[in-house]
């Protein structure tokens, strides 16, 4: 018997931390509603600074409130439900940091804090949009600190947090990767800088001013599709990493979530590009700035409801009811606010002046943007419904549907094809019209190189997997109206687009280093958004995938390897423990793989669980991807045999002889025991497994062959037909192994277009305000320098 | 560009996109719904009966008797590794079709028993 496990009371200071953070967010909702009311009073210039200073309050209350948190899960205070829930004394320092946001109410904690951050950054640049700004931001984040309130992380829920328990139940193990260090603060800060725009747009309407915002956005609206970009690329690599289904996006509703964000960011960026340098597109710009915060919100709203919980991979336990209608309140807010306010602002230009037509012939660079944009929008439409197709369902009082990753491919793909040429053609056609023969001049050294390029992976795909290139005919993508092409050239023509708008893309770059070094931020991005877009297509178009089983001795097959299990000592208990595989191929060196199996004990459950993680060995220019699953001794199904008949399993021959019997008929302990003649070309013999009638139980007595344990599960009396059950002794490693083709473009393509965001956010950081609201080609210069008098300014 | 022109081209991709994707989703449907339609695609979802889960790791299939929401049980036959947590899963979505009285599974998604706990897609 062990003792009672003792309970200690929890220290003092833990209590005040606690309470301290949960008066905290209080604070942050009075200082955040003060402020409001400052700013909307009719006295808000005299007290701009005492509303700003609110402002800041509330912001630093709130990290105040994510330090207190930090300091519990830290110091192992499990008396608070979340620490216990996400934490125990064995996480390192590492993940017990990266705890903090792995549950509902600390990532909502962590959205608050950078959601305030990015405010309290972008106080400086506002000059007279500082009411309208702050007021909405306030709003908003005293509406997030409300749903804090409910949602805490401060509950002592477990005995009232008079005891303090020994013990945590611990990170969920599918968290311990360096990525939750990086993903979640990296995409959330993303989702702050989103929350700027949407300020600035609603204080363009709510103070009249249509372009004056467009300077100070611009960094933010740069900064916000980088920011929001390689964070969901993040999640893309964490997903790869851990999963083990061999890929990086699922179109699960929490991708998406972010997915569209990113992209109407993306379309702001591009419509404020037009509005600096031709003055148009003020309702576009303000209609898009001031609804990008709230497609964020709804789709937070529509992941967090529980109507989703079926659907997705991040499914998050359900929130509270409260909390849930705070959020509902704030996306509703969000929505009926900007209605009226961008009402308001169509109303009062109802009377602008239409465009003059413009004298410009053949294609111009802002058809080409409209284009792009238009799309963007598309793709970010079509993504929301995909992941609202459920809810629209329910709604509807249908059964529940789900949309698959190849239905969006459907959709999407006639997205796609004009958008790639969008961003291959739209940077190379002048603002002043091009006739269409003299961009196909200034196309063919592009077209060129990308097919050459093409050219080059065929080549080497061919080396890479046999028969890679010549799929099976039964391997097509279908299209709506019944239309079907083969998988392979169709990603090779999707790969070939990606490429020609790379090509132009970095010549551009190329071409303006001179000029302006920091110039090269958006062709950058451009290359390498592309990039990404290839290596995802291509890697999950052309990926081969094979499955193996490998057991001691008798090695598995997959994509022309053979594989054998390397036998060592190991400790499935053990955290993080690997199983090798040696993978021995034709014309290379034999590799180890290590992919992850070990399982957890959980007092509650009867069989412990397992924990797999694939093994990515990035090979250059392709990945081969090992996943593992749970070890399986089963050999068959359970196997039922008359006297006299046999069953043959993996070669070896088993045949039923009899039933003999020890002891009287009917009595307890009684046994029974069917001897079993096993043959196979190497071994043969006799087992006879057992069993004994105890009291209310029955005990079996299993018999070994040199490779199988054999058991005798029942014994049917009447036809004396007995049921063998049949283990292997050494366990069977099955494995999934992929080929993924130029998966290392994703990780590349990721990289520069981040650096590209960064440096065009860079280049507009310091951009004042223009003087008049005539446009002004501040932007790099058309690629005909020789036919205008464009002039470089730095205003 | 004019903004009605814009709007106007938004409305109608909305409405060709909801109805491309709600006729090409795959449903959701009991397992009478499924056996009634044999050929389409369905999502099922229920409880491995207990003691009825097969796998066998050689030939790659796994077999269990699913009990749908209704109560209604079904044989399911799913070709593949068995997917990490099938055994302990609280609810497994069966996709697959019935063809020649057997349900054929092409995917199995689970749901695991933790809160914050990820599915384990088998495809």
């Amino acid at each position: 018997m062990h003792p009672p496990p003792t309970l200690t009371a929890p220290a003092a200071w833990a209590n005040a931390v606690g309470t301290l953070g949960s008066a905290l967010i209080w604070v942050a909702i009075v200082s955040f509603l003060a402020s409001l009311l400052v700013f909307a009073s009719p006295r808000r210039q005299r007290f701009a600074k005492a509303g700003t200073a609110l402002f800041v309050l509330g912001a630093v209350s709130a990290w105040i409130t994510f330090g207190c948190l930090a300091t519990l899960m830290l110091r192992h205070q499990f008396q608070y439900t979340y620490v216990f829930k996400h934490s125990d004394s064995t996480t390192p320092v590492g993940y017990l940091v990266s705890a903090i946001w792995a549950g509902q109410e600390g990532s909502f904690l962590l959205w608050t804090c950078m959601a305030a951050l990015a405010g309290v950054l972008a106080l400086r640049g506002l000059k007279h949009y500082r009411p309208g700004f702050t007021g909405f931001y306030a709003l908003f984040l005293a509406g997030l600190c409300a749903i804090l309130a409910y949602e805490s992380p401060f509950k002592q829920e477990l005995l009232e947090g008079r005891f303090m328990p020994p013990e945590g139940r611990g990170l969920n193990p599918t968290l311990f990767n360096y990525w939750i260090l990086i993903h979640p603060p990296t995409i959330f800060l993303g989702f702050g800088a989103l929350t700027v725009l949407s300020a600035y747009g609603f204080a363009a309407m709510v103070h009249r001013d249509r372009t004056s915002w467009v300077t100070q956005v611009r960094p933010w609206a740069i900064l916000t599709a980088t920011l929001t970009g390689i964070g969901l690329i993040m999640g893309g690599f964490w997903a790869y990493e851990t999963l083990g289904w061999g890929g990086f996006w699922a179109w699960d509703p929490v991708e998406n979530t972010s997915f569209v964000p990113w992209l109407w960011a993306v379309a702001l960026v591009h419509g404020l590009y037009v509005q600096t340098t031709r003055g148009k597109w003020q309702s576009l710009n303000v209609f898009l700035a001031g609804t990008s915060l709230l497609t964020f919100v709804y789709g937070t709203f529509l992941t967090r409801s529980g109507f989703l919980k079926d659907q997705s991979v991040h499914s998050f336990a359900e929130m509270n009811r409260n909390a849930l209608w705070i959020l509902l309140g704030i996306l509703g807010t969000l929505v009926g606010s900007f209605l009226v306010m961008f009402g308001r602002d169509v109303w009062l230009h109802r009377n602008s002046l239409p465009e003059a037509p413009s004298e410009a012939k053949g294609l111009r660079r802002e058809n080409f943007i409209a284009t792009a944009i238009l799309l963007m929008l598309g793709f970010a439409i079509a993504a929301g419904i995909g992941m609202s197709i459920p809810l629209f369902q329910s709604m509807r009082g249908l059964e529940a549907k789900v949309v698959e990753e190849s239905v969006y491919h459907n959709v999407l793909v006639w997205l796609f094809v004009p958008f790639a040429l969008a961003a291959a053609l739209g940077p190379i056609i002048s603002w002043r019209g091009m006739e269409f023969r003299q961009v196909l001049g200034r196309m063919s050294s592009h077209l060129a190189v990308s097919l050459t390029l093409l050219g080059l992976i065929m080549l080497w795909l061919q080396r890479g997997v046999p028969n890679l290139m010549k799929p099976e005919p039964t391997e097509r993508i279908a299209f709506p109206l019944g239309l079907s092409v083969p998988t392979v050239p169709w990603v090779l023509f999707l790969a070939w687009l990606c490429l020609f708008a790379i090509s132009v893309n970095l010549s551009l770059a190329a071409g303006i280093w001179k000029r302006s070094k920091l110039g090269i931020g958006g062709f950058l991005t451009h290359a390498g958004v592309f990039l990404t877009l290839c290596g995802l297509i291509v890697s999950r178009g052309l990926e081969r995938k094979e499955e193996a089983v490998v057991q001691a001795g008798r090695p598995g097959f997959a994509l022309g390897y053979v594989i054998s299990l390397q036998e060592r000592n190991r400790n499935f208990l053990q955290r993080e423990n690997t199983v090798e595989f040696e993978f021995q191929g034709l014309n290379e060196k034999p590799f180890v793989a290590r992919p992850v199996l070990y399982y957890t004990l959980d007092p509650n459950k009867p069989e412990p669980t397992p924990v797999v993680r694939p093994d990515v060995r990035f090979r250059g220019l392709s990945d081969l991807y090992i996943a593992i699953y749970p070890m399986a001794f089963e050999a068959a199904d359970p196997t039922t045999l008359k006297k006299g008949q046999s069953t043959t399993i993996d070669g070896t021959t088993y045949t039923f002889k009899g039933i003999r019997r020890e002891g009287e008929a009917g009595v307890m302990g009684t046994r029974f025991f069917a001897d079993v003649d096993f043959k196979s070309e190497k071994e043969s013999g006799t087992v006879s497994p057992g069993m004994e009638i105890g009291q209310g139980e029955i005990k079996r007595a299993t018999a070994d062959t040199p490779t199988m344990t054999v058991s005798l599960q029942k014994i049917d009396a009447a036809t004396g037909n007995a049921t063998f059950e049949f283990f292997y002794k050494s366990a069977l490693y099955p494995l999934d192994v992929y080929y993924k083709p130029l998966s290392i473009l994703v990780w590349v393509g990721a990289g520069i277009m981040t650096l590209g965001g960064f440096i065009a956010a860079y280049d507009r950081r310091n951009r004042r305000a223009p003087k008049s609201s005539k446009p002004t080609y501040s932007e790099w210069v058309d690629p005909e320098p020789e036919k205008e008098n464009a002039t470089l300014t730095t205003a | 560009m004019k903004i009605g022109l814009f709007i106007g081209i938004i409305a109608t991709g909305l409405v060709l996109m909801m109805t491309a994707f709600s006729n090409s989703a795959t449903p959701y449907a009991s397992a009478k719904e499924a056996k009634a339609a044999p050929g389409k695609k369905f999502h099922v979802v229920g409880t491995i009966v207990p003691g009825s889960l097969d796998s066998n790791v050689r030939e790659g299939t796994v077999n269990f008797l699913l009990k749908d929401e209704l109560g209604e049980t079904i044989s399911v036959h799913y070709k593949g590794h068995a997917p990490a947590n099938l055994a302990t899963a609280t609810k497994v979505n069966a996709v697959g079709k019935f063809e020649n009285g057997t349900y054929k599974s092409e995917k199995l998604l689970l749901k695991c028993p933790t809160k914050y706990e990820p599915e384990k897609k088998g495809a």
